[in-house]
């Protein structure tokens, strides 16, 4: 298992992003954590993969993050919890959450975002804040480079219409 | 950088990692170390192996370089090869059926002509029963034809329309244990003979004359029955002494005799 200090500089570093793209796949706040703490469950564990530079570690906890939170998508119990909170207050709403101003231009954007569906919501996050490339992002999600092409102009497309 | 990125950007600084989750996650992580270093209990099952099978499985993508493909569950894997198990496994059935003979139908006239019917009235087999048959079904492709189609491209074709005369007599023997597909061949068979000149007479496995006509311009009466008086001979049976139905009880396959009858003098 890796050094607690180890752990600790990951989730400094990469914590943020990490969390960023649980939240954004998963919308709900308690969901995003679960996933969150699988993420770095797994980093903590996987003391024999060894990391080139910390872009490379910041690629691999985004990876897992990615694909813990599409395993949990397809589960069964996710999709049950989806269908009854769907529009309840745990779901992540910018406008409703304290942390942002409500009717503000920041809320407004987050809003538009979760109102995205994933994909393209999390390709687009990865594409438009984080900077990466088209073939990066579908290295990263395992998915074909002209399909990341469109989810990205989709979703920037939508976006562009909901804040106008 | 344009509007949408510069507002996007805007609003996810401010989204960062609650405290509250930076803490539990840390705290979660030092309780499975805790366990991992303990001493192994027998009684002490534990999920950090299992994490830990899960976590390199995930691989660290490289970028540019060939990551390690993340392992799909089991189902995600037996299922579609499942399906294509069961689709393999329909479409043998299926070809299976098609190639499936259920009516042989001999025509003759000499040349004489052996089509193999499967039970969707498709012809899946040709073959001469003669030199002269052969000579005839080598020039004439009628392979996965519809019967109708094939004995239609047979009676028109170069190589078969010259023995249709008007003093001609084409004999069709019809065998098959499915009695609809039976009279469908009969009855295509008579339509499709009657536009020919010549005289046809198309016989039933159970003995029935099932179609007996001239063609046009035809009239002539009688004629022997060339191949089918020649088998008669053949096999050692006097002209005009079988009974009616006398040759649906020889398997059209079977009968050697009727393969190496000589040809009408």
């Amino acid at each position: 298992m890796r050094p607690s200090a180890d752990i600790e500089q990951a989730m400094t570093r990469h914590g943020d992003t990490v969390w960023r793209v649980c939240l954004n796949a998963l919308r709900r706040k308690a969901d995003a954590e679960d996933a969150f703490q699988d993420a770095f469950m797994k980093y903590a564990l996987a003391d024999g993969t060894a990391f080139d530079n910390e872009e490379h570690r910041k690629a691999w906890l985004i990876r897992v993050a990615v694909n813990t939170c599409r395993d949990m998508q397809r589960s069964a119990s996710w999709n049950a919890v989806s269908l009854e909170a769907d529009g309840r207050a745990d779901r992540i709403a910018a406008s409703q959450d304290p942390a942002s101003q409500p009717g503000s231009r920041v809320a407004e954007v987050l809003d538009a975002m979760n109102g995205l569906d994933d994909p393209p919501r999390t390709p687009v996050y990865l594409a438009l804040y984080e900077g990466y490339t088209v073939p990066e992002i579908a290295s990263l999600m395992e998915a074909p480079v002209n399909t990341v092409y469109s989810w990205i102009a989709r979703g920037k497309k939508t976006l562009k219409e909901a804040l106008q | 950088m344009t509007d949408i990125e510069a507002r996007l950007r805007e609003a996810y600084d401010a989204e960062h990692l609650p405290d509250e989750v930076r803490s539990r996650t840390l705290a979660a992580i030092e309780r499975v170390r805790k366990v991992e270093d303990a001493p192994l209990e027998k009684s002490a099952p534990f999920c950090a192996d299992a994490l830990r099978v899960n976590a390199s499985e995930q691989g660290a993508p490289r970028f540019g370089a060939s990551s390690p493909a993340r392992r799909r569950k089991p189902h995600r894997v037996f299922l579609p090869l499942a399906a294509c198990l069961v689709l393999a496994l329909a479409l043998v059935g299926v070809f299976g059926f098609y190639q499936m003979p259920a009516a042989f139908v001999a025509i003759s006239v000499n040349p004489s002509i052996e089509l193999t019917v499967n039970p969707w009235g498709t012809v899946i087999g040709a073959q001469g029963l003669n030199e002269d048959g052969e000579t005839v079904i080598a020039e004439v492709a009628l392979d996965n034809l519809s019967y109708e189609e094939a004995i239609d491209r047979l009676v028109t074709s170069p190589a078969f329309s010259p023995y249709l005369t008007s003093d001609a007599l084409v004999d069709v023997d019809i065998k098959s244990d499915d009695s609809r597909l039976g009279d469908d061949i009969a009855e295509q068979t008579d339509r499709v003979l009657a536009k020919a000149p010549c005289r046809h007479r198309c016989h039933r496995a159970d003995g029935t004359t099932c179609g007996e006509g001239h063609g046009a311009g035809s009239g002539q009466g009688g004629g022997h029955h060339g191949w089918r008086h020649r088998a008669k001979s053949a096999i050692g049976v006097a002209p005009g002494t079988a009974a009616p139905g006398f040759f649906s009880n020889y398997p059209l396959r079977s009968s050697a005799a009727w393969r190496n009858i000589p040809p009408r003098a």
